[in-house]
């Protein structure tokens, strides 16, 4: 609900700063006119299908130097191009994304979390240098006369509870976050009730609580912030599709004396939306951040084409896994300071809002990815029985519609 | 003279005639074979000048000059096969028309004896430059650069059109041979001042002078490679050749009249030596090196003195070959990497070790390695620059040394160090390409053992 408003909000300002490509500010409304001078050509001259004067604003530019496909991530590596470049403008960053309004992408229909309790030492790097970018948010992205951003960065913490199986597990991971510099806490069980009386800890032999930097925020406004971040650093944005790799290759020989065929991409070819226009752009370097859809991209580019079971033969192993989030009303339930909890059955809650609403699910089962619907039986079925398990003020849980 | 001008008009026919897969072989041959009938003009006859007619004459000055043009078609049509080889015939053969019109032009405009042909042809000579950058530049800037290009250099030669019909009004004829004996001094007034900026300002608009060098970087950077070549090496000189040869009839006011410009032209290579070495872009480095030589010519040319003559006729020869090379380096560069970022391309030298000694030598000719011809040049320049003011010592010292450090910046930066990740799978250098270098490089390297004949009509 509050994203629907957030969206509504700050819509008509982004479309007032223009989605177009390049664009010097002209006061003239000179596209007003050419278009009237088009208009009134056309009524003396009807017919006849050579158009000099096209408008071609919602193309992308004809030539970029590096050319980034994708979500919140690709607007992450143009930002830092940007940033670190060592003149302004010297390197030329166009930004393709399929649907500006991004009503389908995996930023913005995300729970939003932001933990260091990763298996990985790099996630756990990874992850603490974004809660301080985070945290600092209006220092990295600020654009002049613009209001600050929000993001609504609620610090309340992830809480993992493993079971007896995974609890050494879980201990190594917290050895390591810790190493890593990450805050977390381990708690038994008994530490665990007399923190959270809300918690049924039957099962949790074990939980890792993060105590800073973990959270939830508001990923949209993330994504508004950047795009207006990059627009003012001059990064030029485009809507449409990227279809098309153009590649040279050359054959080259190996010092084991093996033929090889290495392939280096130069163009990009973006289709417009609803119609079969496309734009060639040579480009020198082209970035792969569409998340869920990278994979189709990798293919794009002919990664995978081989015979199977080679490293050519293997395609990028990214594939869109859906997963079904709801949001329910409880009046009883867990107070403010409930952290995101998981519980070792897969099922997941986290608070929402002030009014006693929260959001969770249970990242167990895979539906078909291809659409975006939700099923609520399979919240009846699978997820409130282990939620009211394990948080027995969920017995009386309202859904309400998303 | 017609022996340059007919058979350059018919490469035109050539062109469009030839069989589709001999195009560029007929017009690179028959170009290099007029380029080499260009070396009989180097017959000259001691101080005076080869006349051919009453329109066309040739002197030691123009000489080089023209050489240069001529060697320089070939070496345009071999750059550009690659980035024309895409489009469709019509337009490839409209590519080389364009080349060899501005040719064509060029040729004339060198050896024009009357200086309203002079100045026709030197407006001419805009009209195929501004087609080719245009045309066939890469970036959607090219638009704003070709407007920048044409319109600096008409506003700055329109007042000399005007001045050159009053010359000509008042001492009776503008043919070069009879100025030379009917030029009277020019008197401080008014009138004279503005005559002396009119007359000059075409010149420094085209050379450029630092105040007025914003059409280059653009018009340099937008160009295709045959464009650059030609902008680099021959129309930049063509404000030194006028500037020379319009002192001749504006003295004595040069002596005070040139203050102003001798001071922006000081400051303004050391300020254009200064941005190279904050370029990010390879192409707009090269263009701004342009602009620091030629504030140097300027410099030489408005002392007036017979070394400082000598060593801005050695310059523009040495700086044409010098910059017209290292356009086409950075060419090969970006139709490998497309694009001009100088970062995205490093430690070539592994993958290319032939186009790295291209490079290398490139880049110690621009900055003015003894014994070359750039530093015969620039060391007339600054020992004649000493003895009018010793001040300009320092200036030119300091441009020296940056001048030094923004060439071997770009060397190293493309040159030396890991190459990037992404760039191993280039293709190598084409036969074509070395050609092109040793062909730009040979010419330099030969008149370092003879570098009397580029001294001008002084030595």
């Amino acid at each position: 609900m509050l994203r629907r408003a957030l969206r509504l909000r700050l819509g008509p300002c982004l479309s007032g700063r223009g989605l177009g490509t390049y664009r010097r500010g002209s006061t003239l409304d000179w596209d007003g006119k050419v278009s009237e001078i088009k208009k009134k050509i056309q009524s003396i001259f009807p017919g006849g299908a050579w158009n000099p004067l096209y408008d071609t604003s919602h193309l992308p530019p004809e030539r970029s130097d590096v050319v980034i496909v994708g979500g919140v991530l690709g607007l992450s590596v143009a930002y830092w191009l940007k940033r670190l470049e060592k003149q302004q403008g010297a390197i030329r960053v166009l930004v393709v994304e399929r649907d500006h309004t991004y009503a389908r992408a995996s930023t913005v229909l995300s729970v939003g979390g932001i933990r260091q309790q990763f298996s990985l030492p790099q996630n756990v790097q990874l992850s603490l240098f974004s809660a301080e970018f985070l945290r600092n948010i209006n220092e990295y992205l600020a654009v002049v006369d613009d209001p600050p951003l929000d993001l609504q960065f609620n610090p309340s913490g992830y809480l993992l509870l493993a079971s007896e199986e995974g609890a050494a597990i879980m201990e190594r991971n917290v050895k390591m976050q810790r190493q890593e510099g990450a805050k977390v806490c381990l708690m038994s069980p008994e530490q665990l009730q007399k923190k959270f009386p809300w918690i049924n800890t039957e099962g949790v032999a074990l939980a890792s609580y993060g105590l800073e930097n973990e959270g939830w925020f508001d990923p949209w406004c993330l994504l508004q912030g950047l795009r207006r971040k990059l627009q003012s650093m001059g990064v030029l944005f485009c809507q449409g599709e990227v279809t098309r790799f153009i590649s040279s290759s050359s054959h080259m020989e190996t010092a084991s004396g093996e033929q090889l065929t290495l392939k280096r991409i130069h163009e990009v070819h973006v289709k417009m939306d609803h119609s079969q226009e496309f734009q060639p752009v040579e480009c020198a370097i082209v970035v792969n951040a569409a998340g869920a859809w990278s994979g189709q991209i990798a293919e794009l580019a002919g990664v995978g084409n081989g015979p199977p079971g080679t490293m050519q033969g293997t395609k990028l192993p990214v594939e869109p896994r859906k997963r079904y989030v709801y949001l329910w009303h409880c009046p009883q339930g867990p107070g403010l300071e409930a952290p995101l909890v998981a519980d070792p059955s897969g099922a997941y809650f986290r608070r929402e809002g002030l009014g006693n609403n929260y959001v969770g699910s249970c990242s167990e089962e895979e539906p078909d990815p291809g659409n975006l619907e939700v099923d609520y039986d399979f919240f009846q079925e699978k997820v409130w029985p282990r939620l009211a398990q394990r948080v027995p003020a969920f017995e009386t849980l309202k859904v309400t519609d998303r | 003279m017609l022996k340059y001008i007919i058979p350059t008009i018919m490469l035109m026919p050539l062109t469009w005639l030839s069989k589709n897969n001999m195009i560029w072989v007929n017009s690179t041959a028959h170009s290099l074979l007029i380029s080499f009938t260009s070396l009989l003009l180097m017959n000259q006859f001691g101080d005076n000048s080869l006349n051919f007619s009453l329109l066309f004459f040739s002197d030691s000055l123009s000489t080089p000059l023209l050489i240069l043009t001529m060697w320089l078609l070939p070496l345009m049509l071999m750059a550009s096969q690659h980035h024309l080889s895409k489009e469709n015939l019509t337009r490839k053969k409209l590519f080389i028309t364009m080349l060899i019109s501005l040719q064509l032009f060029l040729i004339m405009t060198f050896t024009a004896m009357e200086l309203i042909l002079f100045y026709i042809l030197f407006e001419a000579t805009l009209v195929p430059t501004l087609i080719i950058i245009t045309r066939w530049g890469n970036q959607t800037e090219r638009l704003n650069a070709g407007l920048y290009f044409l319109f600096y250099t008409l506003a700055g030669s329109l007042p000399l059109l005007v001045a050159l019909i009053y010359i000509q009004n008042t001492v009776g004829s503008l043919n070069f041979l009879m100025l030379q004996y009917w030029v009277q001094p020019v008197h401080n007034s008014w009138s004279n001042v503005f005559m002396w900026l009119a007359c000059m300002m075409a010149f420094m608009v085209k050379m450029p002078l630092y105040g007025l060098h914003l059409w280059l970087p653009k018009a340099h950077v937008e160009a295709p490679i045959a464009g650059s070549m030609v902008l680099a090496a021959v129309l930049l000189k063509l404000g030194g050749y006028g500037m020379l040869r319009i002192t001749l009839i504006l003295n004595p006011m040069t002596d005070f009249m040139a203050y102003p410009f001798i001071m922006l032209s000081l400051w303004g290579m050391i300020m254009t030596s200064s941005i190279c070495l904050r370029q990010t872009d390879l192409k707009s480095l090269i263009a701004y090196s342009s602009v620091s030589h030629m504030a140097l010519v300027i410099v030489a040319i408005l002392i007036q003195t017979p070394w400082s003559y000598m060593g801005a006729t050695a310059l523009m020869i040495a700086h044409g070959l010098t910059s017209s090379m290292l356009f086409c380096l950075a060419n090969s560069n970006y139709e490998r990497i497309h694009s001009r970022t100088m970062i995205l391309a490093r430690g070539l030298q592994t993958l290319l070790p032939l186009m790295a000694t291209w490079w290398l030598l490139a880049s110690l000719t621009n900055l003015a390695l003894p014994p070359t011809i750039n530093l015969i040049g620039e060391l007339f320049v600054m020992m004649s620059t000493f003895s009018w003011s010793n001040i300009t010592i320092i200036l030119m010292g300091v441009n020296m040394v940056i001048t030094a450090l923004y060439s071997l910046y770009m060397l190293i930066m493309t040159q030396r160090g890991k190459y990037t990740y992404h760039i191993n799978n280039i293709s190598p250098s084409f036969t074509r390409e070395n050609a092109l270098m040793s062909l730009h490089i040979l010419p330099l390297l030969l008149l370092t053992l003879n570098p009397k004949i580029i001294l001008g009509p002084l030595y």
